[in-house]
């Protein structure tokens, strides 16, 4: 059950997608600006489109203004993480399985062979300004930071057009701007989107982003074998973490996704990175216990 | 009376141990250069494709002048609260 906020909820980039407003007069005009927005993301990044622009790349290309933004955002959040979230996982996920909609995998299958090698890596990745060159061979997967650019870009978008505070939450990611409710934005913060089964706490925040990442979603079992779709490009396969679930907050949704999800393939060093980054967080560990940060609330 | 002049000559024992160990290291390289040692996590550095010295030195002055960046913090921290939620932040 949620708050009295005007809201709607839809799916979109293989998510359930919230909208909550402040104001409900302009509700159905944020639904249309969001609906747009995620249309052109999907359009332009997805892995599992034919016709998206990424999946028509190919050498050296011109690329749009939106697809130039994704991947300099991938590629920041590589430099930034020295490459342990790497956009160049595309052949790798698939070689796991993931290779269509989450939603069209089967979630048991036949034990599988698990190809284990690093991936190509982001550093062989050219953009200079709309001008993208790919060597032959490297895939490239924008899952791990797209849909929270996504997310930033709807609510600076909606933001502006619109004179009231927004929420916009796409899976876990999610960011707030305008004026915010009285007692702040409230969110539910839990392992897996209908939260069963694992520890479960709500927060308020006014401003930024939130993000979690989680092992315990998108996971699929093939012989005796549980995959998940947080690929360390060390080796190309499923991390091994301490961690099932992490949750960030910080400046933007784009920032909290790539401490949430590098923090899941970090493991054990990962709360002293995000310490020293003053980036507050929840980490619950695969018994189920917890573990915070300076500035996440108890 | 004079021994032989040169390296002494290694064992027939030693010189098929030698060999098995070679076989054993060759075996072992090529699974992991095939990427084909299913289930065992191998930590690897992740590799690079080459570059020529003009890419290099254009990288190497775009790091430098984006060594400033860094995650953002919020600039306020989250707090908890009764409320109900107005939204869920999940693992998907």
């Amino acid at each position: 059950m949620y708050g009295q906020l005007p809201a709607t909820e839809f799916d979109a980039l293989g998510c359930r997608t919230r909208l909550v407003v402040t104001d409900q007069r302009r509700l159905d005009r944020a639904t249309r600006l969001l609906r747009d927005e995620l249309r052109a993301i999907d359009e332009t990044c997805s892995r599992f489109r034919a016709d998206s622009e990424l999946s028509l790349l190919h050498g050296r290309t011109p690329i749009s203004a939106l697809l130039a933004e994704a991947v300099s955002v991938a590629l920041r959040a590589a430099r930034l993480t020295d490459g342990d979230l790497d956009p160049t996982v595309g052949q790798a996920m698939t070689h796991i399985g993931y290779d269509r909609d989450f939603a069209e995998i089967p979630a048991n299958g036949p034990t599988a062979r698990i190809r284990v090698a690093p991936v190509p890596g982001w550093r062989c990745i050219r953009l200079r300004d709309r001008m993208l060159d790919i060597p032959a061979g490297v895939h490239l997967d924008l899952g791990a930071t797209a849909k929270a650019l996504a997310v930033d870009r709807a609510v600076r978008r909606l933001g502006a057009a619109l004179d009231c505070g927004v929420l916009v939450a796409v899976g876990g990611d999610l960011a707030v701007t305008g004026p915010a409710p009285g007692n702040g934005w409230s969110i539910r913060v839990q392992d897996t989107p209908d939260g069963t089964g694992g520890p479960q706490q709500t927060v308020s925040i006014r401003s930024g982003g939130l993000a979690t990442s989680s092992t315990a979603a998108r996971r699929w079992v093939r012989g005796e074998r549980v995959l998940h779709h947080i690929l360390d490009p060390r080796t190309g396969v499923p991390a091994h973490s301490r961690w099932r679930t992490v949750s960030v907050a910080a400046d933007n949704c784009v920032d909290a996704n790539i401490a949430a999800t590098t923090a899941l393939i970090r493991s054990t060093a990962a709360p002293e990175w995000l310490r020293r980054g003053g980036l507050p967080a929840r980490f619950v560990d695969t018994t189920g216990q917890i573990r915070t940060t300076p500035g996440w609330p108890a | 009376m004079t021994g032989p002049v040169g390296p002494e000559r290694p064992s027939a024992r030693t010189r098929a141990h030698g060999r098995a160990r070679l076989r054993a290291i060759t075996a072992i390289t090529g699974m992991v250069a095939a990427g084909s040692v299913a289930g065992i996590a191998i930590s690897l550095h992740s590799a690079s494709v080459a570059s020529t010295d003009s890419d290099s030195t254009t990288r190497q002055s775009d790091e430098q002048s984006q060594q400033g960046d860094q995650l953002q913090a919020p600039q306020s921290n989250p707090q908890s609260t009764q409320q109900l939620p107005d939204a869920n932040s999940s693992g998907s």
